[in-house]
């Protein structure tokens, strides 16, 4: 298994990462690599204010920010609204473990990458850290679009849930590469500040649940749409081969999920009372906005 | 030029391009007017999603038929590059049924 690897900790330490005692973690210059279940993911602290759907929207690598916090909360019967603090935000970058063993040979050693002598690891490392400054890799070259969707499977951008239909996209173009699909085709106009808000909170939910899938920010403008993104700019060659079929999986699960309650909320007919109830307690965008 | 042959040749449509359009179910029972489509989206989801909103059993492979043109349209394609820039289409969900 990869997790307990030997080899995985000599590479991390020759990274420059070290061990944090007892937290199963190991960190570096302020970015942690842990491994959770079938996934590495390393983090860094996000700003102490911010927007966690505007932030990082449109920025290489799929960095994201999270909070698991909530989640309890949301589930529980009993949640006062006093109870609930702001939301505390920190950035992953989450990528399958299954792709940094992929191509392991018979005596144990990593797949290097072609002639630079680097590691799946190291590959993803060097991805996260320049990616977490804005950056792409040096020499990295955006893939064109052809070669990306021939990685996916017929289908693969398509969801089709309920009487809810998206298409998804490869956007390869100006040094970007991302899979994007759009939620809503437009911010509906007139929509109440309560429904804007609990709109925000579901987008926030969904990114908070499903893996390197974020999400939009709710537009200013009612004629631009809310969409969710995979953004895989910068992606070492020897890991966007399964990654790019991974996170159209991801995108597919996020919008299945989000887009019923998204389309619930933006239908400018209905003003549901139960969300309405909701205004006197805290709303939930603002103790998103509050918790950066 | 078949559908499909089409499609080929076709640009592929962007995911922000929409259309809108009027679908019937085949009793004529329902009746929904449709704003905001993909044009990228395959006419099979977009058949199958129409059926969810017409209540119609979803155990049931459904299809789309233009009514101006009385074709079927091909799932797999996109519904934008066979319905061209066709403003106000009238689609009609039929079962897709095999003869024989």
């Amino acid at each position: 298994m990869f997790t307990t690897s030997v080899r995985m900790a000599e590479q991390l330490a020759e990274l420059g990462f070290c061990r944090v005692p007892g937290a199963g973690a190991w960190r570096h210059n302020g970015v942690s690599f842990a491994t959770e279940g079938a996934w590495a993911v390393l983090r860094a602290t996000a700003p102490a204010t911010g927007d966690p759907l505007a932030d990082l929207w449109g920025q290489p690598g799929p960095w994201k920010a999270v909070s698991g916090s909530h989640l309890h909360l949301a589930h529980s019967r009993h949640v006062r609204s006093e109870d609930v603090t702001p939301r505390r935000f920190r950035r992953v970058f989450e990528v399958p473990l299954s792709l940094l063993v992929e191509g392991e040979g018979d005596d144990g050693g990593d797949a290097l990458d072609a002639g630079r002598g680097v590691s799946p690891l190291g590959a993803l490392v060097a991805w996260g850290l320049a990616t977490l400054e804005g950056q792409c890799p040096p020499g990295w070259q955006t893939p064109s679009r052809e070669e990306v969707e021939a990685r996916l499977a017929p289908g693969a951008l398509t969801v089709q849930c309920g009487a809810h239909a998206r298409q998804g996209q490869v956007v390869a173009d100006g040094g970007r590469l991302a899979l994007r699909m759009p939620i809503l085709a437009r911010r509906p106009a007139g929509l109440s500040e309560c429904r804007l808000s609990w709109l925000r909170q579901v987008l926030l939910d969904a990114q908070d649940r499903w893996r390197l899938v974020r999400v939009g920010p709710v537009p200013d403008g009612p004629e631009s749409p809310v969409e969710a993104e995979v953004d895989l700019t910068g992606a070492p060659p020897l890991l966007l081969d399964g990654l790019a079929a991974v996170a159209a999986t991801a995108l597919r699960c996020a919008v299945s999920w989000v887009v019923g309650p998204c389309a619930f909320l933006a239908h400018a007919a209905r003003e549901p009372r139960a969300l309405a109830m909701c205004r006197g307690s805290r709303a939930p965008g603002a103790s998103s906005a509050a918790g950066g | 030029m078949s559908v499909g042959a089409q499609a080929a040749v076709a640009a592929q449509p962007s995911a922000a391009e929409t259309l809108s359009f009027q679908a019937t179910d085949v009793t004529g029972t329902h009746s929904v007017a449709v704003s905001d489509v993909q044009r990228a989206l395959p006419a099979g989801a977009v058949a199958q999603s129409l059926a969810s909103m017409m209540n119609l059993p979803q155990n049931v492979p459904w299809a789309l038929r233009d009514d101006s043109t009385g074709a079927f349209l091909e799932d797999a394609v996109p519904i934008g590059q066979q319905l061209g820039q066709e403003a106000e289409a009238k689609l009609t969900v039929t079962p897709r049924t095999h003869l024989g």
